[in-house]
């Protein structure tokens, strides 16, 4: 399977949060490979089982959340220049000077403006940039404006999928279509093989909104272990190394209250003893996932957290190490193949 | 062409690739072109036919961009500005360095605290992330005092364009179409570099020409964004070529304004006067060479000046190449005069 090949494919696709129809019928369509019941629910998750159901078996979930992060047209003012809102925590000081598309009727594309050096006084040259401040440029006049698209339409802030050195690549979106990358590259590695365990798949909406979708994604149907994948903050020359992963340290497992403890202790063993490259890390309360959520869900799920360091967080230069992804995969298919995760 | 010109990379002080491109397109449409030693490509297109009145077209090929000023042990590429830029614009923008792709940007704003994201940012906070791990994999891609350019690709979108380097790609463009015409006027054309970094190219450039007048077409601030008040908007897109009569480097020729304006009318050029002193460009030194120089500038209106996404109108560029022809028309009759 190759890893940069479907991350690049995800990245550049659409499916902002909120928004996710389209996407969700496309990955959809990808999970039916391995899960032959996919289907899409009423918020835009997707779900599907492995092979055939035992009810002998206990379950194991594999959940990572499938929107990213956008805009929203609030306002669409004379000279065709847009306001708009961040759906999801948009990093407001990296806007000015982005290009986005907004997905009306017509997608249209624009710019987010900046003030020229030339014209700024003192104090423009120091304020906080506010995204209530912020235009987005169309060209159009308003009233082709009001054709093409309404208030209410989400906007995609456009990325180029950028190869950089070594295996590292950058785009928009990893956070968290990197994660959904390393359940396909998990579901790759069992497919075909007698499993000791119910295998299924959660890719999920609205986690940038609050956790939206793993809300109702089990419904009744809980599992016996919820493996969620997602991002974590790497190592930047800016940041503090105790806060954050060089790229290409492998898996990141997380420890904490959030987290089932002996699920937890066995998934740094197996890392371990598989030789699979792993760092710990600690959220004393909430870890921001929908490991969150899930774990409060139905009579309650016990939740392992894995995930993939990724630099500048809710940008469009996310960047992440290619082999990371991989060793998340190969970790998460340890767990299953050695069949004693579950307690 | 403007496509072409705008993907090229040319960042002060390192104008080559521009200049190449510019040579192979006008090499058969000119008298004599020679190449100085700072790199400014000088332009002679001899007139049908003689006497005739001499004039100098000038535009910059050199763009706003940055310069490599240190490699960091683990592999990051620290920087300062090469001409003016707004520091916030460059944030997760993604930029090139010799073929090779960079990205810039900061910390996740999750690791921050209010203090952080309110305390205003400096080149010196940002770096260039091109993946590599350690100072001798990222020496592999450039050295200090190598040069890095936005990347960001030409985009047409309703009457716009979206480009890096409209600023001063669009007054190449509209001399190299001039240059393929052929007028009744001895025509000097002028592709100078540094522009951006202090009008150097055109102090050199200028010298021993002593033209009757000369015209700098350039790309200039526009900042008539929805909400702006109309006395802070500076120019209008969409509302014509604009004519400077002032700026913060040089103040216009009045017998030669007065001569662009009527032309203008008599030709119904759509045009418009730039409500705004800020901002210098090379008529700065231009009006001062060889004991001074009649020298107006014309510009295309440009959103977002100086930063990788500038927008201009195209009605606005084929205005300014259309003031620009008829001018040289006029002056082959010598104007009316």
């Amino acid at each position: 399977m190759d890893i940069t090949e479907i991350l690049k494919d995800l990245t550049q696709s659409t499916g902002i949060s909120g928004y996710e129809s389209g996407f969700s019928e496309k990955v959809c369509g990808k999970l039916k490979k391995y899960c032959a019941d996919a289907a899409v629910n009423k918020t835009g998750s997707v779900t599907g089982t492995m092979g055939s159901y035992n009810p002998e078996k206990k379950t194991v979930l594999l959940e990572a959340h499938l929107d990213r992060i956008g805009l929203v047209v609030s306002e669409i003012l004379d000279g065709g220049f847009v306001k708009f809102k961040a759906l999801g925590g948009v990093d407001e000081r990296t806007l000015p000077a982005s290009e986005v598309y907004i997905m009306g009727k017509e997608e249209t594309f624009g710019v987010i403006g900046a003030l020229p050096p030339h014209l700024m006084n003192g104090k423009d040259k120091t304020d906080e940039l506010k995204i209530s401040d912020m235009l987005i440029d169309t060209g159009l006049s308003i009233d082709e404006a009001n054709t093409k698209f309404s208030v209410g339409d989400p906007i995609l802030l456009k990325s180029d999928f950028t190869q950089l050195a070594g295996s590292l690549v950058s785009a928009a979106a990893l956070d968290n279509r990197a994660g959904m990358t390393a359940v396909f590259s998990c579901l790759d590695k069992l497919s075909g093989k007698e499993l000791p365990y119910n295998v299924k798949v959660a890719f999920t909406s609205g986690e940038e909104l609050g956790l939206h979708g793993a809300r109702t994604v089990l419904a009744d149907d809980v599992p016996d272990l919820a493996m969620v994948v997602d991002v974590t903050h790497g190592l930047t020359p800016d940041a503090l190394n105790f806060d954050t992963f060089p790229l290409g340290s492998g898996a990141i497992i997380c420890r904490g209250p959030n987290l089932d403890y002996e699920a937890t202790l066995k998934t740094i063993s197996i890392a371990k003893e598989k030789s699979i490259p792993y760092d710990i890390e600690v959220a004393p309360g909430n870890t921001g996932t929908n490991a969150w959520m899930l774990q409060v869900s139905g009579g309650g799920v016990p939740c392992v957290l894995i995930s993939i360091p990724l630099r500048y967080m809710h940008t469009v230069v996310e960047t992440i190490d290619t082999r990371d992804i991989e060793c998340v995969g190969r970790l998460m298919a340890e767990m299953i193949c050695g069949g004693d995760i579950i307690a | 062409m403007l496509k072409k010109l705008t993907n090229a990379f040319g960042v002060s002080g390192f104008e080559g690739p521009v200049r190449d491109l510019i040579i192979s397109e006008i090499k058969d449409y000119c008298t004599e072109m020679t190449v100085d030693s700072m790199g400014n490509l000088k332009v002679y297109k001899k007139a049908k036919k003689q006497p005739a009145k001499k004039i100098l077209l000038s535009a910059h090929m050199d763009e706003v961009g940055l310069i490599v000023t240190d490699i960091t042990d683990d592999g990051y590429l620290k920087f300062a500005s090469v001409g003016s830029i707004d520091p916030r614009v460059l944030i997760s923008q993604r930029v090139t360095v010799n073929g090779y792709k960079g990205i810039i940007s900061l910390k996740a704003v999750h690791l921050t605290d209010k203090e952080e994201r309110q305390k205003p940012l400096s080149e010196k906070n940002l770096y260039i992330d091109l993946g590599t791990k350690t100072r001798a994999e990222a020496e592999g891609i450039a050295l200090r005092g190598d040069y890095v350019a936005f990347d960001s690709e030409y985009v047409e979108f309703g009457d716009m364009v979206k480009a890096k380097a409209l600023d001063d790609r669009l007054g190449c463009c509209i001399m190299i179409d001039i240059l393929k015409q052929d007028w009744d006027v001895d025509l000097y054309c002028n592709f100078t570099v540094q522009e951006e970094c202090g009008l150097r190219g055109a102090a050199v450039a200028t010298r021993g020409i002593n033209p009757d007048f000369a015209i700098v077409i350039e790309g200039t601030t526009c900042n008539d964004m929805a909400g702006v008040p109309e006395k802070l908007r500076v120019t209008k897109s969409g509302a014509g070529v604009t004519i400077s009569v002032l700026d913060s480097a040089s103040k216009a020729d009045c017998a030669l304004v007065k001569l662009l304006l009527s032309v203008a009318e008599k030709h119904s050029v759509p045009h418009q006067f730039k409500a705004s002193t800020a901002g210098g460009n090379d008529a700065g030194v231009i009006c001062t060479t060889d004991g001074g120089i009649k020298v107006a500038s014309v510009s295309v209106p440009c959103r977002y000046i100086h930063s990788p996404v500038s927008v201009m109108n195209k009605n606005d560029y084929e205005s300014c190449k259309k003031l620009i022809q008829v001018f040289l028309t006029e002056a082959e009759k010598g104007f009316d005069e």
